[in-house]
């Protein structure tokens, strides 16, 4: 009965072994740090020292954002400041851009000739980087960020006004261009110049 | 169930009932066996034999046989010897039965081995078994376990880049099937098609492959096939021996090492064995693939006791790697991504360096196993236990301070304990019973700052099973096997509201297999087995969630669909969704001619699997990054058939060929659409020229072998599409899988080898792609981005102790 005796013990063991082993852990809440669901545009008048401010949104964390539509005065120059937020971390991813401003860039697109300068539809795509576009901002290396830029209105007219922020560790250069490196941002706002 | 266990019953009773004679009451036991030269595999005669401690002598007669009989024990020493030839001590017990002896010439640097019968592996003898070892394995020990084990046909690699091989087997790979490690089910986060199985290939001795679905013996998953890695033996009573491998590369300036150490004793045993890998930046004939260096580094340790009928065998490794992933695989939103299929050359590419930075890998494995066997006068009860201890962490590429934070970063602890009896003969039925029980545990590590893709999970298995063989006449043997298993599962996560959800679930299935093999004359024999296989949905099909590299995959329980509309907001269990388990039923036959001259063998084979799960695009998300491909899990039905030939042709003396080919049909069979990465059929044809040189054996190989495309892929729609109309729906008039790019060109492929064996040394010097082929492989996760490395030369050097 020798081998009788091992299974027994064997299947007693086991299913000892089975119960006891029950744990619950549950992972701990990550704050998801890299997400921006809070994009801020203040067009400031350069002569007047009007503030426009117009935001994106996505309150839910799931992507889809709400765009407040950009309204701005014909004939006028503006200082555009973009802001990029983590808003359920209460946290600004700007100030994270400014410090590693080195492997960021901003390009903006725009429906064409709805700026009186810069002129064209904005710098965005392979060959493009040298299109039109006034950066006020640059970094360490004398490239421009686009954290902040320099805007002159025309005629009333509307369209599209579109963000692109790229990550471009080690290849941010005089000639990198929005298709190098990572995309963190890509938004789309209703553009409106008016009287 | 109940009949299963009846049976176990019967059997157990029947044993102890019936109960064989034991040959030590009369002194009637008996040892035959055979001995032969190493090299020339031809019997030597008049070899003298002696049982250590006795005056019992023996010779072996024209045929190389020797036989012992009236002896009062069945353990004994033997001590062979014959003039010319190294003299070799082996302890044989009964469980090894016609033990073949392989004398070596005195002037060679073999040793003398000892080939036993295999006593416990080939149950299944209606099996499809494929082998690599001795010279054949150690020329690719070096490489990855998936490019190892690629030299057999139907074997294929699933990569990404040249640092994460999976093997394919028959198409199928990942979950599908199983690596038993030293007898251990490798428990890994495999459920990933870029985390590779963490097992050096040059620390084993040997590799197994198991073409048919073998679960019966090995468990779920072994829907594919299972791969069983041997590692060196530890014999008893054997010298100090071993080896020191040397090998360096030209292609990623890499360098490559491994020892073995053993000795046996009369009742004990030891082995120690270590590998490492230093690799930088590979290149293509035309760029440098910039980040995909590799560290390597292993270590294992080995202790075996041998008492009279117990057999104890305990045996730790430990591995750790660290691999880069190329920097220019890596890209943010559809845009991103069909900027980077247009680049001629990854972005970020940059000239060699060994540096790894992310994207990366750091994975290690520890392992600890306890083996006891008893053998009783005729049946043997072995008991496993084992532990191993799975970590991995996967940096992305990341802004700020969470550049050195790993996005990934698991944990996954499992415990096994395997028992098997090999049951006396009963009515001319050989077999084995057996139970497993399995528990895991798996936790995120705190800290990664990212929504965890996977949640914490706790797995529970039992399983039972029977297999039996049977002669039914001399030429044909039966084989039958059942299997039962049972698994509770239990997951644990946190919503997109970081809300905590548990989610419980069942699976249980019954797995079975049925075969013969029959000799049909003296030169040929056939192989036929149907076998069924299972596996529950994995962690990554069912829970996962979020961003991985290009894609949002969200698994069945993280998504809803409703009339196009994907909501990720949710988590359901199997009330809400019902998520079947794999099932899969493959027929495999296999027919081998052999003469003096050639050997032939043929493997056609057809699995059905039902419920088949798989990751397909089936949209875009709008996201502050753009657009992403968004996948999801889908489930059907597969059918995956095809054939596997090799051919081996004696030439004149030395010249010897080989041409191998394999050929996959793989379909949806419930929406009548391809599947995804299935490998492309492939014919190699090598050649071998081998001579001896006085005490140098010169030896030479040259393969060229042609991988065709796929010219089962899914259509195109270039990613360019979803750029230009952002609201493009690829499924608006049909409903078919797509790809993002056309599959590869075929593409053909020379290597070449020359080895110069002298005493203990080898050294040997080999091409890969020596035309420097400029290609892509279909089945490289990254051949969207980038071409294959180019040119390789290795240089190995081997002294054997």
């Amino acid at each position: 009965m020798k081998n009788m005796k091992y299974l027994n013990v064997l299947l007693l063991a086991l299913l000892v072994g089975f119960a006891s082993c029950d744990d619950d852990d549950v992972p701990a809440a990550e704050n998801e740090e890299e997400v921006i669901d809070n994009i801020v545009l203040t067009f400031t008048d350069d002569d007047t020292g009007d503030e426009f401010v117009f935001e994106a949104n996505d309150p839910s964390g799931s992507g889809s954002f709400t765009y407040d539509d950009i309204e701005i005065k014909a004939n006028a120059t503006y200082t555009l400041s973009v802001e990029f937020n983590n808003a359920a971390e209460g946290e600004s991813i700007t100030e994270e851009i400014e410090e590693e401003a080195d492997e960021h860039m901003i390009f903006f697109e725009f429906t064409n000739n709805i700026f009186a300068n810069p002129q064209g539809n904005g710098n965005i795509g392979a060959g493009s980087r040298d299109d039109a576009l006034n950066y006020l901002d640059q970094d360490g290396n004398g490239q421009p960020t686009g954290l902040s830029t320099s805007w002159q209105t025309g005629d009333a007219v509307a369209g599209v006004f579109r963000i692109v922020l790229k990550h471009q560790p080690d290849n941010k250069s005089a000639t990198s261009t929005s298709t190098d490196g990572e995309t963190d941002v890509d938004v789309e706002f209703p553009i409106a110049i008016i009287r | 169930m109940k009949h299963l266990f009846s049976t176990l019953l019967f059997l157990i009773v029947s044993t102890l009932v019936m109960g064989q004679q034991d040959c030590r009451v009369n002194c009637s036991c008996s040892i035959k066996g055979k001995i032969v030269d190493a090299q020339t595999g031809k019997a030597i005669e008049f070899a003298s034999l002696q049982i250590k401690g006795t005056s019992k002598g023996s010779t072996t007669d024209s045929d190389g046989l020797f036989e012992f009989n009236d002896l009062c024990e069945t353990e004994v020493d033997l001590l062979i010897s014959h003039i010319g030839y190294k003299q070799l001590t082996h302890h044989h017990d009964a469980f090894h039965n016609d033990p073949v002896v392989q004398l070596a010439p005195d002037n060679l640097i073999l040793e003398s081995i000892v080939v036993e019968d295999k006593a416990e592996k080939d149950l299944s003898k209606s099996s499809s078994i494929s082998t690599i070892e001795g010279r054949e394995f150690e020329e690719i020990k070096s490489e990855s376990l998936g490019d190892a084990l690629s030299s057999i046909s139907g074997v294929s690699t699933l990569t990404t880049g040249s640092n994460v091989v999976k093997p394919i087997i028959h198409g199928l790979h990942s979950n599908r099937i199983l690596i038993i490690n030293n007898g251990i089910r490798h428990e890994s986060q495999d459920w990933g098609q870029e985390h590779a199985p963490e097992i050096d290939a040059s620390m084993a001795e040997g590799i197994e492959l198991i073409k048919g679905a073998a679960a019966v013996k090995y468990g779920p998953n072994a829907i594919g096939g299972v791969i069983l890695i041997n590692p060196p033996k530890m014999e008893l009573s054997s010298h100090f021996h071993g080896d020191i491998n040397l090998q360096a590369e030209s292609n990623g300036r890499a360098l490559d090492g491994s020892f073995l150490f053993q000795k046996g004793f009369e009742n004990f045993a030891w082995m120690v064995q270590g590998a490492g890998r230093y690799q930088g930046d590979l290149n293509t004939p035309d760029y440098q693939l910039t980040n995909t260096g590799l560290r390597e580094s292993s270590l294992g340790v080995g202790l075996r006791f041998h008492k009279r009928q117990w057999d104890f065998e305990t045996h730790f490794s430990h591995f750790e790697q660290k691999l880069g992933i190329l920097r220019g695989s890596i890209t943010g939103n559809i845009e991103d991504l069909a900027d980077a299929i247009n680049d001629e050359i990854p972005d970020f590419t940059e000239d060699f360096s060994y540096e790894i930075k992310a994207p990366n890998q750091e994975v290690s494995h520890d392992v600890l196993k306890l083996k006891a066997s008893h053998n009783f006068t005729n049946s043997r009860l072995d008991l496993t236990y084992a532990i191993q201890y799975n970590t991995r962490k996967e940096f992305d590429v990341r802004r700020g301070s969470n550049a050195d934070v790993p996005s990934i970063n698991l944990e996954l602890m499992t415990h096994t304990v395997d028992a098997e009896w090999l049951h006396p003969t009963v009515n001319d039925w050989e077999g084995t019973l057996g139970i497993q029980w399995l528990y895991q545990d798996n936790n995120n590590v705190e800290g990664t700052n990212t929504i965890p893709f996977i949640p914490n999970y706790n797995n529970g298995r039992i399983g039972v099973y029977i297999a039996e063989t049977r002669s039914l006449s001399t030429n044909t043997t039966l084989d039958i096997g059942l299997r039962y298993d049972f698994q509770n599962a239990s997951f644990r996560g946190r919503d997109s509201r970081n809300d905590i959800f548990i989610v419980d679930e069942n699976f249980q299935s019954v797995s079975g297999i049925i075969g013969i093999k029959k000799t049909l004359n003296s030169n040929s024999e056939m192989r036929m087995n149907l076998a069924t296989a299972w596996r529950p949905p994995n962690i990554a099909e069912l829970f996962s969630y979020g961003k991985h590299q290009y894609t949002n995959q969200y698994g069945f329980y993280r998504y809803t669909n409703e009339n196009g509309n994907i909501t990720t907001d949710v988590v359901l269990d199997s009330d809400d969704l019902s998520v079947g388990n794999e099932l899969g039923y493959k027929l495999i036959g296999t027919y081998s001619y052999a003469n003096s001259k050639i050997i032939l063998e043929v493997s056609p084979y057809l699995n059905v699997i039902k419920n088949y799960i798989y990751s397909a695009p089936s949209g875009i998300i709008n996201t502050v990054r753009g657009t992403f491909p968004l996948f999801v899990f889908k489930q059907t039905d597969a059918l995956l058939s095809g054939l596997d030939a090799t051919l081996k042709i004696k030439h004149s003396e030395p010249i010897s060929s080989k041409i191998t080919g394999s050929y996959l049909y793989a379909r949806d069979i419930k929406n009548d659409d391809v599947l995804f990465n299935m490998p492309a059929n492939k014919i190699s044809y090598q050649i071998n020229f081998t001579k001896s040189l006085g005490n140098v054996e010169w030896d030479n190989k040259l393969e060229v072998s042609y991988n065709f495309e796929q010219y089962n892929a899914p259509r195109v729609i270039p990613a360019q599409t979803f750029v230009d109309d952002r609201n493009f729906n690829p499924f608006a008039t049909d409903d078919s899988n797509f790809d993002f790019t056309k599959a590869p060109e075929g593409y053909t492929l020379v290597n070449a080898s020359s080895t110069l064996s002298f005493k203990q040394w080898v050294v040997s010097l080999r091409g890969k792609n020596l035309f420097n082929t400029t290609y892509r492989q279909y089945t490289n996760l990254i051949r969207y981005f980038a071409d294959e490395p180019g040119i390789n030369f290795e240089l190995g050097v081997q002294l054997k102790l």
